[in-house]
């Protein structure tokens, strides 16, 4: 029980430094440069992209590492069948 | 066909008209797959959505793709322990493999989850701070969920005897599935969170208009599919390996 009030404290601890969902307030005004001012600019459309292409990396990778184990299950019975 | 090539065929792998016919559907189910997720991903640009908030602006598309990848991984979870419990009670190592696989999914898409979190946070409500990383609750115990995760691979790789690995592994399963809730669902929303339902912000059915719930909702079950096919993949690939298991020696 202890030990759920402490972990309770823990999350107390971060209360205050979250900015609200959807307060203007809780982010400040400076103008952004750089890449910040690429990605925010035509109402942040840039930010979904991004957010799309991690998505396809990730399927693309996990597709990548299921041919290799085709390929070495392949390399494994082609040798098997020149002996 | 001549009869050598009809009896190698019968034996192969000993596809009979009526698994033949199954393959044809599930083939058909993945076209399925294929076309509907284009669909939403169209959908997901040109359907009109809440882009008029402040901070969020257009990202507010992200809902289609973010929060399907943590709906994805929830499902995988789920999905790995009722392999779990078929382990312990079956003691059939099939079960193990795919315990293996929907854990590897889960965990894929747990991943994603993440990552798109970051960026998604990092140009809005982090504009302007340099920060990546939030501390917020949800995302810190997300991050904690995807480490017990991970020591499920750890602990698999430790132990030998693959039956002992099965058993052991499918209990470290149903307790992860179990920490998850409450890490996801219970913990955050006793404090401040960017998430909906959380410290002052409206749940999620009082910040969705009625469009976006129609790309999101297809968008879940476009990811679900999605999941579903990597799966089977690696399936039907751990079969095959068991099958010719005896023609090679590894």
């Amino acid at each position: 029980m202890t030990n759920m009030l402490y972990l309770f404290n823990l999350l107390t601890l971060l209360k205050g430094q979250q900015p609200k969902w959807s307060d203007p307030n809780s982010v400040p005004t400076a103008q952004p440069t750089g890449y910040e001012a690429m990605m925010v600019s035509d109402d942040k459309i840039w930010v979904v992209l991004a957010v799309v292409l991690i998505i396809w990396v990730g399927i693309l990778i996990y597709l990548f590492r299921t041919d290799q184990k085709i390929s070495t299950l392949e390399r494994a019975l082609h040798e098997a069948k020149q002996q | 066909m001549c009869g050598g090539s009809d009896l190698a065929y019968n034996l192969g792998y000993g596809l009979s008209f009526s698994q033949s016919n199954m393959t044809l559907v599930v083939k058909r189910i993945k076209i399925g797959i294929a076309v509907w997720m284009t669909a939403v991903i169209l959908a997901a640009f040109v359907l009109s959505a809440a882009t008029k908030l402040p901070i969020l602006e257009q990202t507010a598309r992200n809902l289609y793709f973010h929060v399907p990848m943590w709906f994805t991984m929830m499902m995988a979870y789920f999905v790995s322990a009722y392999f779990a419990v078929q382990v312990l009670r079956t003691e059939d190592l099939v079960w193990d493999m795919k315990v293996v696989e929907a854990t590897r999914i889960a965990m894929l898409f747990g991943v994603l989850g993440m990552l798109t979190g970051i960026v998604w946070s990092r140009f809005t409500w982090f504009l302007g701070t340099g920060k990546w990383w939030g501390s917020d609750p949800k995302q810190m115990m997300a991050a904690v969920q995807l480490l017990i995760s991970g020591a499920y691979f750890v602990l698999r790789s430790a132990l030998d005897n693959p039956r002992l690995r099965a058993r052991i592994s499918a209990v470290y399963t149903l307790f992860s599935v179990v920490s998850m809730i409450f890490l996801l669902y219970v913990l955050p929303r006793l404090t401040e969170s960017l998430h909906p339902g959380t410290g002052g912000n409206p749940a999620f059915d009082k910040i969705t208009d009625p469009t976006m719930r129609l790309v999101f909702y297809p968008a879940i079950l476009g990811f679900f599919g999605i999941a579903w096919w990597l799966f089977d993949q690696r399936v039907r690939l751990a079969r095959v390996e068991e099958d010719t298991e005896g023609f090679y020696i590894q």
